[in-house]
């Protein structure tokens, strides 16, 4: 299909004008039928690539992502839209949910699963009726990291790929090395030369990058409360622990006039509903999240991205610092060090395998995984595919070390004393980009004002008189 | 969160587990038991996500610090605990509705009431695209029957009854009020979120769980006192009574003239089951069960002379071939001289 006709599409259902780079090819090679592999950036419009193909091919889309918040999400997104029918089918769902949806499943175009649940047999079977115009894997990168993300339902998608014959598949990601690239096509079984690759570069030209090491964590916290608010805003901190994020939170807004919320997947579904449309409607000026955060919202204008804990690898970095600015305006990736930062994610890759009486035993089915503590199911996937007791000691051990140079060379980004961008870009096979402002590398004295940073001033939070009657009104549209 | 955990305990010694247990909503006997003895059957499943890391760990902080002397299974408030306890209780909410615990799972019930308010409201402005909030399927499900099922007339009849429940809880505390009716979901108005919540009402963020719980045990009274649209909605997720179904059942048996062995006989159950079916009634429904169709005056007479003193501290010692029957007597006993006061 040519390009106008595409735009056309676009305009019409999306009301963009122009498709973003990257996207025109991916949409070419998937309505041409093409295995296709997209490495887009953050923020690079990834969702439109399996919605237009609805308006053009028949059958189901089957979108297969890692996180069950952000499924809702993009399934709500369509269901709004008003066009096709979407419906998520996952762990959150109940048996009862399950059996009518499966019962109805002809009747959704887009269909959001997990690999957990797309493993489930009464699942594929369903999936097995219908034909599957579009099998797609969002954070595909996922399939190469599955050992430390211990999510190894990912190694099935090979075989449930070969069992739905799809017409095609699309496989999409922010950020792959050629090496992970390699990774992901040989584990989801499809030929790298049978597959249309699109590559854009990860670099956010509009991204400040910097980093500030602080003493410790009382450190961080007056830094925060100095800088946040000439930062303007809105924008995201991220923690790795829910606890954090909302003693964080809290604080704040005891401390300083910004209208700051937690967001993590410990959330109640309202609470979080809550959360996520105050953001959207600028009633909150920071969120202090766990990388729950930011994958189902879609919010453009989002002027900085801080980490006030060491992310596990310069992949989930660059996702996550990829969620500010995706309007193209100035925007900062700020992490926060203190010295021990690393031992996080460190103490997240030590794992501690069970015996091999007691792996045997589960092999055998004389105990039941779960007494083999909170690995157990990981543990049980292996021993049920194709993997020995004996094996499993150095798998793990190879998945750690592989972890520990993740973190390492997320260490090396903190301590790197020359440009933050060729670094990170290096790690994705790329080579520089010289631009202005860059890092602190180039402007250790950089100032939120630098680039453009704090216009915006946080709105004071107001007291309101409360009065229950007025709001009922309100909601029902009464006079009175 | 878990400093409420205070208010649950006393200068005498009270069994952890029991405590645990009943946040956590499990309905033993003997939790029930020590629950209505402790005079804390009101937090019956107030803390259903409770962990025993959580839990344990607060004991061992609470210890640690001198308010709490933890021995065999049981936990006291030391003097220093009883002040940190009194203090507690004058700078924080403290629940009042907790004995509608049983009435309905509140946040199973809110979930619902949010959407059908959301989809309410939306309609009464004609608004079609909006993102309805996310529940499970079979609540979505629910909602949309029956809004379907109503006509133009569903705004103000949601607003009436909201409004008239409403009305009753300011009078009690308007702060109730006020956070049920700015927490609503609809039109342009997602609610206020938790923070601004403890913000704008000016109370302290672990205070604004037993509000909100305070506030929809509330509402699921009322509306399991009256009719109309609301009730209509959540009928399905309100009970009627507070013993579980299955034990309700046998009490409709023995009220109807049957004993213990052909209740038994008839549900293809346990006597032991039924025993404890009909103690859940005799803990939760006080006066509902004719105490002397299962308590034998003879027994009562021997039991009364073997026990004596606090109920709390007696020991169950068996002296039958039949240890099953006579504990269940002994507990009978127990409970009845606790009720007599």
């Amino acid at each position: 299909m040519d390009e106008a006709k595409l735009t056309q599409l676009l305009q019409a259902h999306f009301g963009f004008k122009h498709f973003r780079s990257g996207q025109f090819e991916t949409l070419q090679a998937v309505l041409a039928g093409q295995d296709t592999l997209a490495i887009l950036p953050t923020g690079g419009g990834k969702s439109l690539l399996y919605q237009l193909p609805a308006y053009l091919l028949p059958g189901t889309i089957l979108i297969i992502s890692p996180l069950i918040s952000l499924m809702q999400d993009q399934a709500d997104r369509i269901t709004r839209q008003g066009d096709f029918r979407a419906v998520v089918l996952n762990s959150a769902v109940n048996n009862q949910d399950q059996t009518a949806i499966l019962a109805t499943l002809s009747r959704y175009r887009f269909i959001f699963t997990s690999p957990e649940t797309l493993g489930r047999g009464p699942v594929l079977g369903a999936l097995r009726q219908l034909t599957i115009s579009l099998f797609v894997i969002d954070e595909a990168h996922c399939v190469s990291e599955w050992g430390p993300d211990f999510r190894p339902e990912y190694l099935l998608l090979k075989a449930a790929i070969q069992a739905l014959q799809p017409r095609s598949t699309l496989l999409l990601t922010a950020t792959a090395t050629k090496r992970v690239t390699q990774d992901i096509l040989t584990k989801v079984g499809l030929p790298t030369e049978q597959v249309t690759i699109i590559r854009q570069s990860v670099n956010r030209a509009n991204l400040f990058l910097a980093v500030q090491e602080l003493e410790n964590s009382l450190a961080k916290q007056t830094y925060l409360q100095a800088t946040l608010p000439k930062l303007g805003g809105p924008g995201v901190i991220y923690f790795s622990s829910r606890k954090q994020a909302d003693a964080m939170a809290s604080w704040l807004t005891t401390v300083s006039d910004l209208r700051v919320a937690a967001y993590h997947a410990g959330l109640e579904a309202v609470e979080r509903f809550r959360i996520q449309n105050q953001f959207m409607q600028n009633e909150l000026d920071v969120i202090c999240a766990t990388s729950a955060f930011g994958m189902g919202i879609d919010k453009n204008d989002l002027r900085y991205v801080i980490h006030y804990h060491l992310p596990a690898s310069l992949a989930a970095y660059t996702q996550e610092i990829g969620r500010a600015g995706r309007d193209g305006q100035p925007a900062l990736a700020l992490l926060l060090y203190a010295p021990g930062d690393e031992s996080i994610p460190e103490l997240l890759t030590q794992v501690e395998l069970p015996s091999q009486t007691q792996m045997e035993r589960v092999l055998t089915g004389k105990i039941s995984p779960t007494l083999l503590g909170e690995k157990g199911p990981v543990i049980n996937f292996y021993l049920h595919h194709g993997y020995q007791p004996q094996d499993l000691p150095t798998l793990f051990n190879q998945q750690a070390k592989r972890a520990r140079q993740r973190i390492n060379q997320m260490l090396a980004y903190v301590k790197n004393q020359t440009c933050r961008r060729k670094m990170l870009l290096a790690a994705f096979d790329e080579g520089e980009h010289e631009q202005t402002p860059c890092c602190d590398f180039h402007q250790p004295d950089w100032q939120p004002s630098d680039f453009g940073l704090g216009k915006t001033k946080p709105t004071k939070v107001k007291q309101r008189q409360l009065d229950w009657q007025k709001q009922l009104n309100r909601l029902f549209n009464c006079q009175n | 969160m878990a400093d409420y955990l205070l208010a649950l305990f006393s200068g005498r010694p009270r069994r952890i587990r029991v405590i645990e247990g009943t946040l956590q909503g499990k309905r033993t006997i003997t939790n029930l038991f020590w629950a209505q003895n402790y005079g804390i059957l009101p937090y019956l499943g107030a803390d259903r996500h409770l962990s025993r890391q959580t839990y344990d760990q607060w004991l061992m902080v609470q210890a640690q610090a001198g308010n709490l002397i933890l021995a065999d299974q049981t936990a006291q408030l030391t003097e220093k605990g009883l002040a940190a306890q009194m203090t507690w209780q004058a700078n924080h909410y403290q629940p009042r509705f907790g004995q509608w615990t049983w009435i309905a799972n509140w946040q199973r019930l809110a979930d619902r009431v949010l959407l059908a308010v959301q989809l309410v409201s939306e309609f009464a402005y004609h608004n079609r695209r909006y993102s309805p909030l996310s529940l499970p399927w079979h609540e979505k499900l629910a909602v949309r029957n029956w809004f379907l099922h109503h006509d133009g007339q569903i705004v103000s009849q949601v607003k009436t009854e909201l409004a008239a429940v409403l009305t009753q809880l300011a009078k009690v505390d308007e702060r109730l009020s006020n956070l049920f009716a700015y927490r609503l979901i609809g039109h342009e108005s997602v609610g206020w979120s938790a923070m601004e919540a403890s913000r704008q009402l000016g109370i302290q963020a672990s205070d604004l769980f037993w509000m909100e719980r305070d506030a929809w045990l509330f509402f699921a009274h009322s509306l399991a006192q009256s009719t109309g649209a609301l009730t209509e909605l959540v009928l399905p997720l309100l009970a009627t009574t507070p013993l579980t179904s299955s034990a309700q059942q046998t009490l409709t048996a023995f009220l109807g003239g049957h004993s213990i062995e052909e209740i038994s006989h008839a549900r293809r159950l346990r006597v032991g089951t039924i025993r404890e079916h009909l103690l859940q009634a005799v803990i939760l429904l006080p006066g509902q069960l004719p105490l002397a169709r299962l308590l034998p005056s003879q027994v009562e007479a021997k039991l009364q002379q073997q026990y004596q003193g606090p109920v709390a501290e007696w020991r169950f010692t068996p002296q039958s071939t039949d240890p099953g029957q006579e504990f269940f007597y002994f507990r009978l006993f127990q409970v009845k001289v606790m009720q007599d006061g």
